[in-house]
């Protein structure tokens, strides 16, 4: 590169180029990725959500198609006839599922599947305001108590 | 200026007028840029600037594609860019660096396409900046939509273009008009 004064300067400009044009692109794929979440809803994701009725009988929906951003409830919603309240201030509070009903003992909680700790986990938020991720599973259960004792495994 | 310089920059106004006519059907994909900077690299800003200015004048005018005012402004200013920079690339070679365009030609190509990706850059986020403000779009939005395809196929194309045809032009330019201000002739 004798023919240049500063071979370092023309080094800089490729890799400034490069940076610009690694930049635009991943800005062109964001608007893309943006657009298409926005035209089709979301992203095709998959949860396992089961639902114990309290007397040994639980049933088990796997690989329930869901979208990125869907709540637990819109995908309980799907797979179940549910009744719900949403006066409560709480969130969609579920008063029955598949016409098993609350009563002044017996409520529903939903419960998450801890992939690390390998066991239910409480998350004590409606399922209105929970965005389901790929992969997770759920289990709605029938039970009394405060706080509710978890699920058996 | 001379007669000499007004005939230069008409015929390579020309040459680029021509040349865009003829590759109307390819998109972003035009003679037009290194012919500008050949001038403004052999023969001085003015005359690279004018070269650029009076491409657009024609090309932008009567142009089958459409006509919008500011950005035909902005294209014939932001086509300026190639002719003054291609100008001051010349004083950015070592005083043995012409020489050094026979012996290192492979360099010297890769140099001039990289020179010719990034003004091309420059000129097409000037001119993308100008249609996101005529087109009410987001400058930003129009930027990023204006680079991928059509500012990617600009810059690629340059840079084949601007590696391939600045050594063989320049010198044969020089070789016909005499090399008073191109010496790249030297033996």
């Amino acid at each position: 590169m004798t023919f240049l004064k500063n071979k370092w300067r023309i080094l800089s400009l490729l890799l400034l180029l490069w940076a610009i044009i690694a930049s635009f692109f991943a800005g062109y794929y964001w608007l893309q990725y943006n657009d298409i979440i926005y035209r089709i809803g979301g992203i095709a994701i998959y949860v396992n959500v089961g639902i114990d009725y309290g007397n040994s009988t639980r049933v088990w929906n796997n690989d329930t198609k869901a979208l990125t951003g869907m709540t637990l409830f819109r995908v309980t919603k799907n797979i179940a006839n549910i009744t719900y309240d949403e006066a409560t201030g709480f969130g969609a509070y579920i008063e029955s599922i598949n016409g098993l009903a609350l009563n002044t003992t017996h409520g529903w909680v939903w419960w998450k599947w801890d992939t690390n700790m390998l066991n239910w986990t409480r998350i004590d938020i409606s399922s209105d305001a929970y965005a389901v991720a790929d992969d997770e599973t759920f289990l709605w259960y029938y039970e009394s108590g405060w706080p509710p004792p978890p699920p058996p495994t | 200026m001379d007669s000499k310089r007004l005939a230069i920059i008409a015929i390579l106004a020309s040459l680029s007028i021509g040349t865009n006519y003829a590759m109307i059907s390819l998109s972003n994909v035009k003679l037009m840029d290194l012919i500008v900077f050949i001038g403004g690299f052999c023969f001085g800003p003015l005359v690279g600037a004018l070269i650029g200015i009076v491409s657009w004048i024609v090309y932008g005018s009567l142009n089958p594609l459409g006509f919008s005012f500011p950005i035909w402004l902005s294209t014939m200013f932001s086509e300026v860019i190639y002719g003054i920079v291609g100008a001051f690339m010349r004083r950015s070679l070592s005083p043995k660096g012409l020489k050094g365009f026979k012996d290192e030609r492979v360099a010297v190509s890769i140099y001039f396409g990289i020179i010719g990706m990034f003004l091309t850059l420059i000129y097409d986020i000037i001119t993308n900046i100008v249609f996101g403000y005529v087109s009410g779009w987001n400058i930003l939005f129009a930027i990023i939509v204006g680079f991928v395809p059509f500012g990617f196929v600009h810059m690629a194309s340059n840079a084949f273009f601007f590696g391939l045809g600045c050594v063989p032009t320049i010198n044969a330019i020089s070789k016909i008009v005499g090399g008073e201000s191109c010496d790249v002739s030297e033996k």
